[in-house]
């Protein structure tokens, strides 16, 4: 709660800033906030509901903030100086960060519907916004109009959804949708049933899982890459603690339905995405497919029972978004040096920067899922739990996708290996290469000590 | 006399909307849309929902549709320029929106009772019970509505200053 | 409400939400397709109020407010996006804007 306080006055602060052009003084002082905040939720656990329950932080999101607002910290030291490379107003885009990050954390918190959707709708039309902060290129307009009109299209979808179970239950609060269905024999209300699928299917959609991921490679690959790296990462994860504690909160009773469409949509979406991902030329449209398929892993761990569900996926959410964050900052150095967004851009990486590659293919190895690096417990985690609770076959076909997800990871870090003299070396700066190293390092001790998360 | 003012404010409702979607010209889309706004602020008050009516007419019909104006003006489009799309995508639109029309009045057949009902609570309506709930229940999301628009506010200044500064 | 029952209100609602799915499906223009996704958020907010009155719960009331709202700042938003594009591209009709597959 303190949080949205703290970050809401930021994103004012740095506008009253802009006004006065102090530039170089909102990016000390974002980082500042961020590292300060960072500081007192690890030293602070926050408890509590507030407002009529309007939010409710407890021990099972807490570490999702943690996990959040590292993020936001990371992200904002590694594209420190897109701003400038932009030609962005600094003020307002730290600003719309600033809004965005308080959008995520509204929805990690959410108990009560309203506040779910008033979240969700801060991060997306801030999302609407930066995702055109490369006005001349065409592709970057391009995925702002597709992004505004197919995000304003799933709102219709999901008020309808929140519409219809509140004719059922009479309320907003996730605690009394729960207590009034529960009152409610499995399959005798179609109205809930209906409301609750329609709910799915947007959050599916911000979620960017098949059939409703259309969006998202066109956004990922026209949007700059800082944020397309802020949507995978940061956004993705917050949608996905939206998920879990709404479905978890709420839904348990209607549970049968909901479940098997949930069960349809994971195995559509690790099969598609993987597959799709396989044949992409374009390296930000390979990472889009690989993030569906990522959103797909993730969602399995929405249909197990409460507690370690919430464990299982902030481990893969925080394992994934260190590993895409990693990559998408190097790519976004290759981008610089004026290369094109195709994986070969990847060839001969190793000779001149072999720091970068190595990085790189430890987090693409995370990715995959090989044991030294977070992402193998991350997924063990994850299936093992989803095999307990009677999901054979879904796990059967996790597992073969991601086998199949394998090859187009290790062709880029075969690309990177492969040796080119026509390489030349790439600057890299400190806070780049501090954050960097502390995210690929964060990814092995994680896979070396997984109970450090829990 | 209900029924009547019921029915002949859902047939205009619907009239309307079909015009909405099919009108070639951008101007009477908005115009049209206009008066489904008037209708369904009708129904509100139908309903006893006084204070959503007006502000129905007030947000909708009087800034959101100017807006809308405003830019169709600024782009010159009130002319009949926009090229039709192949029939056959038109025809699967139709049948997308038929089928959900199809799946959601099943659904309400076999839910909803049929029963006429008599509004419980014929007052919520008003200014004063709306507003305790608002100020009572519902600060915190009146409070985040105000990032939500400083959200839209600044995200309108950024695309503006970014076309500027190029 | 005499012998209107809420599921008057019901049809009436999914048959404009449907009609403003059939607009965003078949329309090339983007702020027509605006336009049909704002009776998409009327056609619920019709219903929310139906609701809210038949149960006598004034908290459907409230959530019309806010979803009155949200739609301006998405409108806002989304002009200002569309005002964009036409500067850039010389038009808005989407069936144009594919420079990458959709």
């Amino acid at each position: 709660m303190n949080y949205i306080y703290i970050f809401t006055g930021l994103g004012v602060v740095s506008l009253f800033l802009g006004l006065l052009e102090k530039e170089k003084l909102i990016k000390y002082l974002t980082g500042f906030v961020l590292l300060i905040s960072l500081g007192i939720i690890f030293t602070l656990d926050e408890k509590g509901s507030y407002f009529n329950q309007m939010l409710l932080a407890d021990d099972l999101v807490n570490p999702m903030l943690k996990v959040l607002l590292f993020l936001g910290l990371c992200h904002f030291i590694l594209f420190y100086n897109t701003g400038e490379e932009f030609k962005l107003p600094t003020a307002e885009y730290t600003a719309l960060f600033c809004f965005i990050l308080v959008g995520a954390i509204v929805v990690t918190l959410e108990f009560n519907l309203v506040m779910l959707f008033l979240g969700i709708e801060i991060i997306s039309i801030g999302l609407y916004i930066i995702a055109a902060g490369n006005i001349q290129d065409e592709k970057s307009r391009e995925a702002s109009l597709k992004y505004f009109l197919m995000g304003s299209f799933s709102t219709g979808i999901f008020l309808l959804g929140i519409t219809f179970i509140y004719g059922v239950t009479g309320s907003f609060l996730l605690s009394d949708i729960k207590t009034v269905s529960s009152g409610i024999p499995e399959g005798s209300s179609p109205l809930l049933l209906l409301g609750t699928l329609l709910i799915l299917s947007g959050l599916a959609f911000k979620a960017s899982a098949v059939p409703f991921h259309f969006w998202t490679p066109d956004v990922y690959q026209g949007s700059p890459t800082h944020v397309t790296a802020f949507m995978a990462t940061l956004v993705k994860a917050s949608v996905l603690f939206a998920f879990i504690r709404l479905f978890n909160q709420a839904f348990l009773v209607t549970s049968q339905t909901w479940q098997n469409s949930l069960w349809l949509i994971i195995a559509l979406t690790v099969t598609l995405g993987n597959v799709t991902a396989l044949y992409q030329t374009s390296f930000k449209r390979m990472l889009a497919y690989s993030s569906i398929a990522h959103a797909g892993y993730m969602l399995m761990g929405v249909l197990v029972p409460e507690d370690p569900s919430y464990k299982s996926i902030l481990f893969y959410a925080l394992s994934y978004s260190l590993a895409s964050l990693t990559l998408f900052g190097i790519y976004f150095l290759l981008e610089k040096k004026g290369k094109a967004d195709a994986l070969e851009s990847f060839r001969g990486l190793a000779k001149q920067n072999p720091e970068l590659a190595v990085l790189a293919a430890i987090s693409l190895s995370s990715m995959i899922g090989l044991p030294p690096a977070a992402g193998f417990f991350a997924k063990l985690n994850i299936f093992t739990q989803a095999f307990i609770n009677g999901y054979t076959l879904l796990v059967a076909i996790a597992l073969i996708t991601s086998l199949i997800g394998a090859f187009y990871y290790l062709r880029v870090i075969g690309l990177m290996f492969k040796m080119d003299n026509s390489v030349e070396k790439i600057h890299v700066g400190l806070p780049f290469r501090l954050i960097v190293w502390v995210q690929v390092i964060l990814l092995i001790v994680f896979g070396i000590f997984p109970a450090l998360i829990q | 006399m209900i029924e009547i003012a019921f029915f002949s404010l859902s047939i205009l409702a619907v009239i309307f909307a079909i015009l909405v979607i099919t009108a070639k010209n951008p101007v009477h889309s908005v115009l049209f849309l206009v008066m489904t706004f008037f209708s369904i602020a009708g129904h509100f008050v139908l309903l006893n929902a006084q204070f959503i009516a007006v502000v129905h007419v007030i947000v909708y019909a009087g800034a959101i549709m100017v807006l809308f104006l405003f830019v169709i003006m600024l782009m010159n489009l009130n002319k009949e320029s926009e090229p039709a799309k192949p029939l056959w995508l038109k025809l699967s639109g139709v049948i997308t929106s038929g089928l959900l029309l199809l799946v959601l009045t099943a659904v309400f057949r076999k839910t909803v009772d049929k029963t006429a009902h008599v509004l419980p609570n014929p007052d919520i309506g008003l200014v004063k019970n709306l507003g305790m709930t608002l100020f009572n229940d519902f600060l915190l999301p009146f409070e985040l509505s105000a990032v939500l628009f400083l959200t839209a506010m600044v995200g309108a200044v950024f695309i503006g200053k970014v076309k500027a500064g190029n | 409400m005499g012998s209107i029952s809420i599921n008057y209100y019901l049809y009436l609602s999914s048959i404009l939400f449907a009609l403003g799915i059939l607009g965003v499906l078949t329309r090339r223009n983007a702020i027509i397709i605006l336009m049909s996704i704002e009776l998409m958020l009327n056609a619920v907010n019709l219903l929310m109020v139906a609701f809210s009155a038949f149960m006598g719960d004034s908290s459907g009331q409230i959530f019309v407010f806010f979803i009155m709202l949200v739609a301006a700042a998405e409108v806002t938003v989304g002009l200002s996006i569309v005002v964009m594009i036409y500067k850039h591209n010389g038009s808005i009709d989407i069936n144009l804007i594919d420079k990458m597959k959709w």
